[in-house]
């Protein structure tokens, strides 16, 4: 067939047709939960990604309150695999554990020592080996490579993206039924008009065309407002969230590229729209002369 | 260009509208189909203008058994069939011009190509000022002549007319039968269902008679 062709206007006139409008309202709502489930994980996942990335090369050895660290200083700064050692004085720590216990009642709390460690690029070292050195020094102390939390939160970042790819398939499946149900019923309104389009020699990729390209302008209309609306949603949210000077948990953010895929949304709902259109009338077209 | 043998049509589980037709029409012949109301006119015009395919029996058209013609090919066939319905068909909101364009305009000819030829065919049926109309503003013997541009812009090899001078007055369908003679003259072959007696009879062109489904005449040409 050679009259494949996303038409916008055409002899049918679909555009006129009230009753297949409510498929812009349908597409827009799914669009609209499509980019707040899309954009949550995409932002999960870019600041699980941050954290790695900071993480990577370095450990933190936790010594127990009033230890004295210079027996273990000088333990790290003879390993090799060690680039930097650099413990964090008692004020550095009582402002880390302000935002969660508040600036005044942290005086007379025994608060553990702590010493940052940054590695060697592309070194290795035996944490497991290494902490019992230094518990042999100091009983008690702990070596955090930071990998069973920051494991934990990436997983928890991976689901999250896997659960938003299963809401946006859901959401484009529910997006093609919905446009097939409203084609099907387009096609019965036009029966007339497409026998004589058939009769005057028209091809089903013709017909079936016009459908599309309608189908086309009612999804975009609906799915680009509701990706906005949605995309208003998740700045918005952001918003108010890093205006609240009390929270100590790092916000989520989109990055640029996250923008882009969320841009996707709507255009890759006018395509499912196109395509469920399109097969749809090419399939009923087939079981009529 | 057209053969039907022993055909039958029924539709759905209901009795046989049409019962063993058979008949040939040779390229460039004009016959008249005629017969009382639920004779089967129409239902042997759907057949020759492919909106259906016969329920037993075999139908040719242009060398082709229709029974055996791919979906793929159909339209290629129709393009070859200029038809004028009853009913006219008209698409209400389009206008005129745009009416006439459709067998054009779905086979993907030039534009202006379009237009141009489907305003001129209009001036030759006397509605060259009626181009931008809308059907319902048209009376029925316009609506007809805008059916019949319609049917023939695409140069058909056969046209089909059903009841074409039904709704015209006889200064219009002295008119038409003009046309649809000049058309046969450039060899066009032409089927004209009517119930205008007087205009068979005045004709030198044979007659297809149905009675209850069945072809009961085919007469030659005096």
């Amino acid at each position: 067939m050679t009259g494949f062709g996303f038409r916008l206007g055409g002899e049918l006139a679909l555009e006129r047709d009230r009753e297949r409008r409510w498929i812009a309202a349908v597409v827009g709502a799914l669009a609209f939960l499509a980019t707040l489930a899309l954009g949550l994980a995409l932002a999960l996942a870019g600041t699980a990604g941050r954290w790695q990335a900071s993480f990577q090369g370095t450990l933190t050895v936790e010594l127990p309150a009033g230890a004295d660290n210079a027996a273990v200083l000088r333990a790290l700064r003879a390993e090799p695999a060690i680039l930097r050692v650099e413990p964090i004085d008692r004020r550095r720590s009582e402002a880390l554990l302000a935002p969660w216990l508040g600036a005044g009642n942290l005086a007379d709390l025994p608060i553990p020592g702590l010493i940052d460690v940054k590695l060697r690029d592309g070194a290795y070292l035996d944490v497991r080996s290494l902490e019992a050195k230094l518990a042999a020094l100091v009983p008690g102390a702990v070596v955090d490579d930071h990998a069973r939390w920051l494991g934990g939160f990436l997983a928890l970042a991976r689901a999250a993206l896997i659960v938003a790819s299963i809401v946006v398939v859901a959401v484009g499946l529910a997006a093609a039924s919905c446009v097939a149900f409203a084609t099907r019923a387009g096609l019965a309104m036009h029966r007339e008009a497409v026998d004589l389009l058939h009769l005057v020699g028209a091809e089903d990729g013709y017909i079936a065309g016009q459908f599309a390209g309608a189908a086309m302008r009612l999804a975009f209309a609906g799915a680009a407002t509701g990706a906005l609306g949605g995309a208003a949603v998740l700045a918005l949210a952001h918003s108010i969230a890093s205006s609240s000077a009390t929270l100590a948990f790092p916000l989520p953010a989109l990055g640029a590229l996250d923008w882009v895929a969320l841009a996707a949304i709507p255009l890759a709902a006018t395509a499912v729209a196109a395509v469920a259109a399109y097969a749809t009338v090419m399939r009923n077209l087939g079981r009529i002369l | 260009m057209v053969i039907f043998q022993q055909v039958g049509l029924r539709y759905g589980l209901g009795p046989e509208v049409l019962r063993d037709v058979s008949f040939e029409l040779a390229p460039g012949s004009f016959h008249f189909l005629t017969g009382a109301s639920g004779a089967g006119k129409s239902s042997l015009l759907s057949l020759l203008y492919l909106a259906r395919v016969p329920s037993r029996g075999m139908v040719h058209l242009f060398g082709r058994d229709v029974s055996r013609v791919v979906r793929a090919e159909l339209p290629g066939l129709r393009r070859r069939i200029g038809t004028v319905f009853q009913d006219f068909r008209l698409l209400d909101h389009l206008s005129v011009v745009d009416n006439v364009a459709l067998p054009l305009r779905v086979q993907g000819t030039d534009e202006r190509q379009v237009r141009d030829h489907a305003a001129e065919l209009l001036a030759w049926v006397g509605l060259g000022d009626h181009l931008g109309a809308l059907p319902p503003t048209l009376s029925g013997g316009q609506k007809q002549r805008v059916a019949i541009a319609r049917a023939i812009i695409g140069r058909p090899q056969l046209l089909i007319a059903d009841e074409p001078t039904g709704n015209v007055d006889d200064r219009i369908a002295i008119r038409l039968m003009r046309l649809f003679e000049e058309l046969n003259r450039l060899g066009t072959t032409i089927v004209i269902a009517t119930h205008n007696l007087q205009l068979v009879r005045e004709s030198r062109h044979p007659e297809l008679r149905l009675d209850g489904g069945t072809l009961s005449r085919h007469a030659k040409a005096a």
